[in-house]
């Protein structure tokens, strides 16, 4: 899951950072308004956090841009205007939530969580044959052993389970996982598959994570 | 007296009227009642004059001449208003009388001489003319004429029952007439009033309507229009700098708080620790910077003038400003040049200069870059300290010199993330300088330096 902070405060933004990142999103900081904008139209997000006042551009104008290209990316607002108009106007300019500061890192957390729970059926586990993957608890399972994950491990799971069946890019890969500092040369990808084969065990029958030659991994049932 | 606008509009207006028709109707029927008397006494003196001339007198007796063809003539006659003539000698005594009198008599009264009177005959009421007969220059008699005068006098009295009937008419008539126009003429005040009574601090948009006429409701609407509009700005700088507040102390506390439950959601390194805590700690003496100075601007706010007495030496807070800062101008190697010029003495009120030039001399040392130079000087100039404060630092642009003085405002505040500020300096600065009727100038050149000039009264 890939995340954009537009704040221009520092130390709001090095917590959002730090404390996602440990959550397993990928999580890139713009600090100015237009490079925001620019940033949210040019990467693949899976959502935003803007904030309100922002030097540049505002982030009600960045919202109310970037809707025109990607009406269903969940944003929500994090920002120091607390009154009941600001809020309504927040929301009514496209974003999913509206988020006063200060805020509880937590409640953030949750409120991420539910603008990226899976629509239909609402729920949060996704399984790849004996493999069960919570979003909500951070949990996998083996049958019904615990694997412990990192967290990037976790969240390439994550993003191979969500696609199940589908062929996943390499360069996807790394946009999803991985925020835009990420060297896109190294293999350090097939690193973390490796480790993520090697920590869930998988046997010669198991193969639910597969590579696709030159193009990227898959992940199916068989 | 308490009485409502319009009452007591149409309560004068009824006065002055009545003042002014009472002198008017007045004058008409003294003028009137003056006229008639004048008509009858001619009349009357005509009358007494043609008699005089058919008289004669036969030693002691006064008596008509041709007394015969006149009591023919009496006879033959009705005539509408009767003269009657009647003659006496000096006593007082009858002489003879004209026919028209038959048995009665004119009275005579001594002291008219020669004049007119209002008297009666037979309970009738007759003016009365009474003129001496003289013969060689003496007194024989006299000759009294008389004519009714009780036309005259219901013309007089039926003008005067006209005149006070008319008179209290016309007053009742003009109080309600005057009264409905009073009441119909503040309509559009009543208007206002409405308005104004409607409009609290939740809809200071709402503006008291225009009259179509350019008249004196126009004026008041319009001025308590422009009244509004101040108050709407006032309240909306108000808001503003609240909103503002409120924002610049949810920001680092929103930092602090996340920060601190990001630190907790995990064990850490010591060394991550020490360097969270180490950041909270910054952030902590941010904010309380931040409240300090609004508590600082709150205070010019509500009590300017207040600690202006004590007054101490420009120049030595100039020393201990810039030794206060000495850290500071140490570590970006500055060189600061001073100069007092015949201004060792000049005397400042302590507390509020001592603001200014501290913020002053830390915000050009703030925005100096490495190695730069700060100039400042000191003269005295038409009666006034002037103390000038030059860096060659980055300097204002030209379209956010007019906002320096906001709160909160910082000019192009991006472009020098390292340097770090809450907007709030010079608008303190500004506000104590105001207090004591110090004068702060800015000029500027965006790229070349700051030249700041504050001109204490002396």
């Amino acid at each position: 899951m890939r995340v954009l902070v537009v704040e221009d405060e520092p130390g709001i933004a090095a917590f959002l950072k730090q404390g996602l990142e440990e959550e397993a999103f990928a999580v890139d900081v713009a600090d100015e308004g237009k490079k925001g904008l620019q940033l949210a139209l040019s990467g693949e997000y899976d959502l935003l956090l803007l904030d309100w006042m922002l030097p540049g551009m505002s982030g009600i104008e960045i919202c109310k841009q970037y809707r025109k290209v990607y009406p269903d990316t969940p944003i929500i607002f994090l920002t120091a205007k607390d009154t009941l108009d600001e809020t309504i106007f927040g929301l009514q300019s496209g974003a999913n939530d509206y988020i006063k500061k200060p805020f509880h890192f937590e409640e953030l957390l949750e409120r991420i969580k539910v603008q990226l729970r899976p629509k239909s059926g609402g729920h949060s586990l996704f399984t790849l044959g004996n493999i069960t993957l919570n979003t909500e608890t951070h949990q996998v399972l083996k049958g019904d052993q615990e694997v412990n994950l990192t967290q990037k491990e976790f969240a390439l799971l994550e993003y191979l389970i969500r696609n199940k069946g589908k062929v996943c890019r390499r360069t996807r890969i790394i946009e999803s996982v991985w925020d835009i500092h990420f060297d896109y040369n190294t293999s350090v990808i097939d690193v973390y598959i490796n480790a993520l084969r090697k920590k869930l065990q998988l046997s010669e029958g198991e193969n639910y994570i597969q590579t696709i030659r030159g193009v990227g991994y898959i992940a199916k049932e068989i | 007296m308490n009485l409502s606008f319009r009452n007591r509009i149409a309560f004068y207006y009824m006065m002055a009227t009545a003042i002014i028709m009472a002198v008017v109707f007045g004058a008409i029927f003294f003028t009137v009642k003056e006229t008639v008397w004048q008509n009858l006494d001619n009349d009357l003196s005509y009358e007494a004059k043609k008699h005089t001339g058919e008289i004669q007198l036969i030693g002691d007796s006064i008596l008509f001449m041709n007394k015969a063809e006149w009591e023919e003539r009496e006879h033959r006659e009705i005539q509408v208003n009767p003269v009657f003539i009647q003659l006496i000698d000096k006593q007082g005594k009858l002489m003879d009388k004209s026919p028209n009198l038959k048995l009665d008599q004119l009275p005579f009264k001594a002291s008219e001489f020669g004049g007119h009177f209002d008297t009666k005959l037979n309970d009738r009421a007759i003016r009365q003319a009474q003129m001496p007969i003289e013969r060689n220059g003496k007194i024989k008699g006299y000759i009294l004429a008389a004519m009714s005068s009780e036309s005259a006098f219901s013309i007089i009295l039926k003008l005067r029952n006209v005149l006070l009937i008319s008179y209290f008419i016309v007053l009742i008539g003009l109080y309600f007439v005057s009264r409905f126009l009073a009441g119909r003429s503040i309509i559009p005040v009543q208007g206002i009033t409405n308005t104004i009574t409607r409009i609290t601090k939740n809809n200071l948009k709402e503006r008291v309507s225009l009259p179509q006429n350019q008249d004196e409701i126009y004026d008041l609407s319009s001025s308590f229009n422009a009244l509004l509009q101040r108050i709407e700005k006032a309240m909306e700088r108000e808001r503003q700098f609240t909103s503002d507040a409120s924002h610049e102390l949810r920001t680092p506390l929103a930092a602090l708080r996340g920060t601190l439950e990001v630190l907790i959601r995990k064990p850490r390194t010591q060394q991550e620790y020490e360097e969270k805590i180490n950041y909270s700690l910054k952030e902590i003496e941010r904010m309380t910077e931040i409240l300090e100075q609004l508590l600082l601007l709150a205070r010019l706010e509500t009590s300017p003038g207040e600690n202006g007495a004590v007054t101490s030496p420009l120049s030595e807070l100039i020393d201990e400003s810039i030794s206060h800062f000495k850290t500071q101008i140490d570590y970006k190697k500055l060189k600061v040049n001073v100069e007092f010029d015949q201004t060792e003495k000049a005397l400042v009120p302590h507390y509020y200069s001592n603001i200014i030039i501290d913020n002053v001399i830390s915000n050009a040392i703030k925005y100096s870059n490495q190695n730069g130079k700060i100039s400042i000087v000191t003269g005295m100039y038409d009666n006034q300290i002037i103390c000038t404060i030059k860096d060659e630092g980055i300097g204002i642009k030209e379209a956010d010199l007019a906002h320096i003085y906001d709160s909160f405002y910082r000019s192009d505040a991006l472009s020098h993330k390292h340097i770090t500020g809450n907007g709030l300096g010079l608008s303190i600065a500004k506000k104590c300088a105001d207090a004591i009727h110090a004068q702060l100038t800015i000029e500027s050149t965006y790229g070349e330096g700051t030249k700041v000039t504050v001109a204490f009264l002396s």
